[in-house]
């Protein structure tokens, strides 16, 4: 017990001897290193939140309401800077569409029957590679950038969904899943225009969405809308 | 509905990227066949600075530029936002093609885009607490705000910046015509001129309350409580930015109040901004920068400017912005008053040069006058008007000097001079130090090394307690590495030997004793 005394007095005594703290400090070989991580620095990576919906008709057979469609997408963006404007990056997303198909006689798509309202809802994974031009002198700040990329898309899921309303006022809310006629995958292109965090973008699939036996009229192509950033 | 979506999209896209109007530098060839009287241009102190500074009075830089090239440039461009004398120049919107078509003109020297920033930082403003009357630690804060660089000695020896005109450039000036903080300054007229250069007015007494708050440090008053030293100062109030987070401030503003404030007599501009990572990076951060070139002309004009370093200090930038990188800038660390160190939001230098920034410190939390009530805020846009107020007591003191020995003689004050970092630069100025009547230092003190690292030993006066500085300079004395610590102990650790180098400089500075040892 003595000794244990000894050592916590001959302890205290060395750290008493020492005991400082710091209170400000700058080491310049170290602190002066530019960070490579930042908006406009050579790597840079965020979280980004998007939003459109599809444009026009591809083929007679089946019309897309832009209005009752939507594309709703959750990403991670990562850009690595080849100099002060240009860069390159990749988009990960996982992307929920729907597509409003319009009720009328030419329908094809999956039948002619005729709703009260039908979808078709997808639900994907994307990979994207893009190009990214820079505009502008900025600081470490995203400022104005146009992007030009191309993507692969997974559908996880698709279902078609059928709402009718029936003779005595029930509503009827059918689900098909497990479609055997969409392509196990597809790809596109895409483009964005933005200024800091906020972009609007759009889209060409420029694979078909239907396998070739189905022999189904191919559905809408393009899609446009908005995109945040989080950063 | 295609169609329409697409056109959407283009004409968003054409939006962004579109023929759009940009801002222009436009800088011209000669001044030929202009004539400058500088007696009716110049308010009559700035005449008599010119003199005492030996700047002739028929600089060319003072004559107007041409109005036939502004006559012709206006032509051509969209609008002309201002033209500069120091620059021989102007400022324009236009597009690419009219930018392009005055680019021929025979008597445009120069074109330059102007870059937009998104935030021109203004430094931190944060009201902690919303008060009128003084609690007791505000007014322990409020006095020690500026008995910490000798205000009592300032004002026995009955300095507080008469007779000296301070250009103050900031956001707004709410209040000032109504607050009871600057009775005495309405009351016997110490405002001579205001200006809005992003409103093209004069009344500047709105927008943000920031200038207010920066006012009030160079000069305020409350209670019979100086708020800064310089409580009988003349003042000029310029309004050069938009407000805290406002887009695309612009420094133009910021020269057109320097040439303003020059013709208007001033001695000692305050300005508490700085542009940082929206527009610039730190290897940008070397004096270059148009604001911190205009921040150097007014230099040679007479004018000592003294700006904020920053609050960028714990943040990712870490380092000043521009102008405060500006070499004939006094730019101002802020310190906390419960350590009397940096405190840690205060922006690091040194310039992406190597040149030591910020030059002095003051308190980077302050008691100053809000929109409607006394306020308790954290900033080196404190810090930089406490300095301010400062300067324009020892403008008084020493009517005779030049600027840039008055300059060095504020540097010279330093709480820690000789000795410096990039945290602190030469400490807080002091009125004992600025009029030679410091005490003597009793302190005696050594540099040891001991198994691979340098001690400062102190011996019996580590009772001294409070806090010990210490750096290694290389050959040039650019700094590898410093520090401050606190003094608890005898002997307190300083650097491994190896981060020094053959003929660097470790030195220590300890209740104003500064001790070196040389590197062999």
């Amino acid at each position: 017990m003595k000794n244990i005394l000894v050592l916590v007095f001959i302890f205290t005594l060395s750290i008493g001897l020492n005991a400082q703290r710091v209170l400000s400090s700058q080491n310049l070989a170290v602190d002066t290193i530019p960070s490579e991580k930042g908006p406009n620095k050579k790597k840079f990576s965020h979280f980004y939140l998007g939003l459109g919906t599809f444009i026009g008709n591809e083929e007679a057979g089946v019309e897309v309401n832009p209005l009752l469609s939507r594309e709703f997408e959750f990403g991670y963006r990562t850009k690595r800077a080849l100099n002060r404007h240009l860069a390159w990056g990749l988009d990960f997303s996982f992307r929920s569409q729907t597509f409003g198909i319009v009720q009328n006689s030419s329908k094809m798509f999956p039948n002619n029957i005729q709703h009260d309202k039908e979808s078709l809802i997808l639900a994907n994974a994307n990979l994207g590679m893009y190009t990214r031009i820079s505009f502008g002198k900025v600081g470490n700040y995203i400022g104005k950038f146009m992007d030009l990329g191309v993507e692969g898309i997974v559908p996880m899921s698709g279902k078609l969904y059928m709402k009718n309303e029936m003779p005595n006022g029930n509503i009827v809310k059918t689900e098909v899943s497990k479609l055997t006629y969409l392509n196990p995958y597809n790809y596109g292109a895409y483009v964005r225009f933005g200024f800091t965090r906020y972009a609007i973008w759009g889209k060409y699939r420029l694979s078909d969405m239907f396998t070739e036996d189905s022999g189904y009229p191919e559905l809408s192509r393009i899609s446009a809308g908005i995109q945040i950033g989080f950063h | 509905m295609r169609n329409l979506w697409m056109l959407v999209l283009v004409f968003s896209a054409q939006a962004v990227f579109g023929q759009q109007l940009d801002k222009y530098w436009v800088f011209f060839t000669d001044k030929d066949g202009v004539t400058f009287d500088p007696y009716s241009y110049f308010d009559p102190k700035a005449i008599e600075n010119r003199i005492l500074n030996e700047i002739p009075l028929d600089d060319i830089t003072n004559y107007p530029v041409r109005t036939d090239y502004v006559a012709a440039l206006t032509s051509s461009v969209e609008e002309v936002k201002m033209t500069t004398r120091w620059f021989n120049g102007a400022v324009c919107m236009a597009t690419e093609d009219q930018i392009n078509q005055v680019r021929q003109f025979q008597f445009v020297k120069k074109v330059e885009k102007v870059f937009t920033a998104e935030n021109m930082v203004l430094a931190e403003y944060n009201e902690t607490d919303y008060k009128v009357d003084l609690s007791d630690s505000y007014k322990e804060l409020l006095d020690r705000q500026t008995d910490i660089m000798g205000g009592q000695l300032m004002a026995e020896k009955g300095f507080n910046g008469e007779g000296v005109r301070v250009a103050i450039f900031d956001a707004g000036f709410p209040t000032v015509d109504t607050n009871p903080c600057f009775d005495h300054m309405r009351k016997n007229g110490k405002i001579k001129a205001t200006y809005d250069f992003v409103k093209k007015k004069e009344f500047v007494y709105s927008y943000s309350s920031h200038g207010t708050f920066v006012l009030s440090n160079v000069g305020g008053m409350i209670e019979g409580r100086k708020m800064g030293l310089a409580t009988e100062a003349e003042f000029i109030l310029a309004r050069t930015e938009m407000g805290m987070r406002e887009p695309f401030a612009e420094e133009e503003n910021w020269l057109a109040a320097a040439e303003w404030a020059d013709k208007n007599g001033a001695t000692v501009i305050n300005s508490s901004l700085g542009y940082t990572h929206h527009r610039y990076f730190y290897n940008d951060m070397d004096g270059t920068s148009y604001v911190a070139k205009a921040a150097n002309m007014a230099a040679r004009k007479g004018i000592l400017v003294v700006n904020a370093a920053g609050n960028e200090g714990s943040g990712d930038w870490k380092f000043i912005g521009t102008p405060a990188d500006a070499d004939s800038v006094l730019s101002i660390g802020g310190i906390d008053p419960k350590t009397d160190t940096k405190v840690g939001f205060s922006s690091f230098g040194p310039t992406y040069d190597k040149r030591m920034k910020p030059n002095v410190s003051a308190y980077g939390w302050a008691i100053g006058a809000g929109e409607k009530g006394i306020k308790k805020s954290a900033g080196t846009s404190f810090a930089s008007p406490l300095v301010c107020g400062f300067v324009a007591c020892a403008r008084q003191a020493f009517p005779e000097m030049k600027t840039m020995d008055l300059f060095h003689k504020i540097e010279e004050s330093g709480s820690l001079y000789p000795y410096f970092d990039y945290g602190h630069g030469y400490g807080i100025p002091q009125a004992e130090r600025l009029f030679g009547e410091e005490n003597a230092v009793d302190v005696s003190y050594e540099i040891i090394q001991e198994d691979g690292v340098y001690y400062a030993s102190l011996g019996e006066d580590y009772g001294c307690g409070g806090v010990i500085y210490m750096h290694i300079a290389d050959p040039n004395n650019v700094l590898r590495e410093w520090s401050v610590k606190t003094v608890e102990a005898s002997k307190i650790k300083m650097f491994s030997t190896s981060a020094a180098k053959k003929g660097d400089t470790v030195r220590v500075c300890y209740n104003g004793k500064i001790v070196t040892l040389t590197v062999k």
